[in-house]
């Protein structure tokens, strides 16, 4: 038995430092143009992207907005603050890839919860059945401080998640990487280009995660004993896309969720007027047209009104 | 339960503790429930499929024994259709039904049968082996009938291997439940050995390359020829590692409790033709069927033309046992007429480059026909095919599910791959003991692979593709 508990404690010990020299040269040193973690775990990087730029604008100040959005990609490249700003409404997209309300809610907790009493809440169905990996990830290594990585971690006991928490600790000079050329101020991000075609998805199925369900009825009962305003938004989505039945499987579950919660729901994955291959620059994201049309169709929403105004 | 799951990390280590502290007489008692409680994590009621084939095969076995030859033949052939019923039932009345609509529909005949909504239980036709394997063993007079009907379920139910094999023989296994294993340095460590290496390929290496081959398959009309041929590559390696991984976990449950169960997997990729590569893959099912279905037939006893018809026959109705579709049929009638090529031609590589060639040439042919194995349908195999040899370029856009796989993480998942190759003979042998590395280089060894389980290890993603058998 002694043998046993010798060895492997050896064992592991050894494991420890090969882990912790890893993580030190995925941390610090660079393959060509990027941390050579990169090649080998996506998303496992630190500092960067979108996250990076919008936490940066986030925390340079302690302005107060009209409403602020949260969300994945969808949310930070479909609400743009310049075109809100036209109509005299704040705006400060809080969107990040993937973001999921686990981690909606550690950015609420930590930097948004005095920054607004509205919230837009982007709901974009493929966010309610991943497992949050690209999301926490990002996040993790991005926030500014380490409690609110911790925090993130806490939210999600994962390997993954202790990865990007080692990472972010063994990085001695952290570098800027990988910046959105696409970024503009806000949060929000300009997507450019054109959907020339789309590969339909008629036979996706919605696979849900309950524990993003769940997430989200945390977060909504939170904010809401905050006392703030929240409404939920999806833009449109490409018409031959064929995304009808995976969206309707989704509503069925999403729904009674909402209805319990009494919240408004604009949804517009349906909407069509206006809405063709020219407004999107991908299967799931507008491009600025589409933005422009998008978000004077949501300011003359009276759900929206009702809740911002 | 899932091998690569945080309730194995918790249930293995108190199975042990269990096992261990309790008193001899019963420990197969605990096994016994902690194997349905494995089993249950999966779909709970399905344990009663799995009671319906232990009553029928544990009852037939002792009347088999008790009986004259003539009555004895009876309850085989009994407990042989009813088993199998089990399995027709869960796995094939919806490929049937399919089928029969299909045909009625060419004909014009307008009458269609419906489908049933049922999932296929975990492992089912892993368990229906093991048990048929049992009451025929028992037939041949090789094997006593086993009156306890604990430990005979515990030979159907043993966790380890339960869902995915190997697909264990009765005199290797049962008489081990009886024998009294203390707690030992050896088993322990070997055992630990060969869990750490089998996550290892399972959960760094297959499931890495599964999040590049299962979008390359699902789009295989969207990505070009380069795309499709790394997903062939891909997928001969994270089958491997996917079914042979979950092998070494099973192999090293078992041990490190003192049971030795059958080898499995004997560095496949290493063989020189496709009969060579069916002696090291698989092999529990491959001598399964060599026992129970080749050598019935005749074996290689009625002649050169008869032979090739019962290799042809095996490797039909193996390709069959594997899924109930018709690309899975191919794929095993395609080996089987290989095989038969290859022993007819008397194909023979001899030297190192000749050696080399042939190793080289069953890995291509081995791998293409993993396409009709990995395909959802002979369209997506027959795209699959057609964009690699028609050198197929990349089409204007790439779907959104190839965004994270970007050039470096292909690169990446291309390093790991060959770092695997690297060491796979090496490490195997280290693990299977056939190879003596000092005490040092073993703690570092184990070391790294268990640093790379928290690097690179994709934990409780990825289903074991064995599992859907």
């Amino acid at each position: 038995m002694k043998l046993i508990i010798r060895n492997s404690l050896k064992v592991l010990l050894a494991a420890l430092a090969i882990y912790a020299a890893v993580i030190f040269i995925f941390s610090n040193v660079q393959l060509i143009d990027r941390r050579m973690s990169l090649f080998f775990v996506p998303n496992l990087q630190r500092n960067g992207g979108q996250e990076l730029q919008m936490m940066r604008d986030l925390t340079s100040s302690q302005t107060k907005y009209d409403a602020i959005v949260l969300g994945s990609s969808h949310a930070y490249r479909g609400y743009d603050p310049r075109i809100f700003e036209q109509s005299g409404i704040s705006l400060f997209n809080a969107g990040t890839s993937a973001q999921n309300a686990k981690g909606s809610l550690v950015l609420y907790n930590e930097y948004l919860r005095n920054r607004s009493d509205v919230f837009l809440l982007d709901i974009y169905d493929p966010v309610f059945e991943l497992e949050g990996t690209e999301s926490n990830m990002r996040l993790i290594q991005n926030v500014p401080t380490n409690e609110a990585a911790f925090a993130l971690v806490q939210q999600e006991w994962k390997m993954y998640t202790l990865n990007a928490l080692a990472v972010r600790i063994a990085s001695i000079k952290p570098m800027d990487e990988a910046p959105n050329n696409d970024y503009v101020k806000n949060g929000f991000c300009e997507k450019k280009g054109i959907l020339y075609a789309v590969e339909p998805l008629n036979d996706s199925v919605f696979d849900a995660n309950e524990e993003m369900f769940v997430a989200f009825e945390k977060m909504v009962k939170q904010m809401q004993s905050d006392g703030k305003r929240i409404v939920l938004c999806s833009h449109p989505l490409p018409p031959s896309a064929g995304l009808h039945n995976y969206h309707d499987k989704f509503l069925a579950r999403f729904t009674p969720l909402i209805q319990r919660l009494g919240l408004h729901y604009i949804d517009l994955t349906y909407y069509t007027d206006g809405f063709g291959v020219n407004e999107f620059a991908d299967i799931s994201h507008m491009n600025q047209q589409g933005v422009e049309l998008y978000n004077r169709l949501l300011m003359n929403s009276p759900s929206f009104n009702e809740v911002v105004k | 339960m899932l091998f690569n799951s945080i309730e194995f990390f918790l249930f293995f280590p108190i199975v042990i503790a269990l096992y261990f502290l309790l008193p001899h007489q019963w420990r197969w008692l605990m096994l016994l429930i902690a194997s349905c409680v494995f089993y249950m994590f999966f779909v709970p009621a399905y344990i009663f499929i799995l009671l319906a084939t232990i009553v029928v095969d544990y009852v037939a076995a002792i009347q088999i024994e008790k009986s004259s030859k003539t009555n004895a033949r009876r309850w085989l052939i009994g407990s042989i259709i009813s088993t199998c019923l089990i399995l027709a039932v869960f796995k094939y009345f919806n490929f049937f039904i399919d089928n029969f609509n299909g045909i009625a529909n060419l004909i014009g005949w307008n009458y269609s049968l419906n489908t049933l909504s049922i999932l296929l239980p975990i492992g089912l036709s892993f368990h229906t082996f093991q048990s048929l394997s049992y009451v025929v063993e028992v037939y041949r007079g090789n094997q006593r009938a086993e009156r306890h009907f604990g430990i005979y379920s515990l030979y159907v139910m043993f966790y380890p291997q339960l869902v995915a094999g190997p697909i264990e023989r009765p005199q290797n296994v049962l008489h081990q439940f009886y024998e009294k294993h203390s707690l030992n340095y050896l088993d322990v460590s070997k055992g630990m050995q060969r869990i750490v290496w089998g996550m290892f390929k399972k959960v760094v290496i297959a499931d890495n390359l599964a999040q590049f081959v299962s979008p390359v398959y699902e789009h295989a009309g969207a990505v070009s020829w380069m795309y499709l041929s790394i997903a062939v590559v891909f997928f001969s390696f994270q089958i491997y590692c996917d079914f042979s991984g979950y092998s070494d976990i099973a192999i090293g449950a078992a041990r490190v409790m003192g049971f030795r169960l059958m080898e499995n997997f004997k560095l496949p990729y290493r063989s020189t033709g496709v009969g060579m590569f069916w002696s090291k893959w698989h092999i529990s099912l491959s001598t399964w069927f060599r026992d129970y279905v080749y050598i019935p037939l005749g074996g290689n006893r009625r002649g050169a033309a008869r032979t090739s018809l019962n290799l042809f026959i095996v490797f039909a109705i193996s390709g069959f046992w594997h899924g109930a579709n018709w690309t899975f049929v191919v794929w095993g009638m395609a080996h089987g007429l290989w095989l038969v090529l290859e022993n007819r031609m008397n194909v023979r590589w001899e030297g190192k480059w000749k050696m080399l060639f042939g190793t080289l040439i069953t890995f291509v042919g081995v791998s293409f026909l993993w396409i009709f194995f990995r395909a959802q349908s002979f369209e997506q195999a027959t795209q699959v095919i057609k964009g690699i040899v028609t050198f197929q370029a990349q089409p204007g856009f790439l779907p959104s599910v190839f965004v994270p796989l970007n050039g470096a993480v292909i690169v990446g998942k291309i390093l790991l791959l060959l770092v695997f190759v690297l060491i796979d003979r090496k490490v195997t042998e280290v693990v299977l003991g056939t190879r003596t590395i000092g005490s040092n280089r073993k703690v570092w060894l184990f070391a790294a692979l268990l640093a790379c389980l928290a690097l690179f290890g994709q934990w409780g993603k990825v289903d074991f593709i064995y599992f859907q058998f």
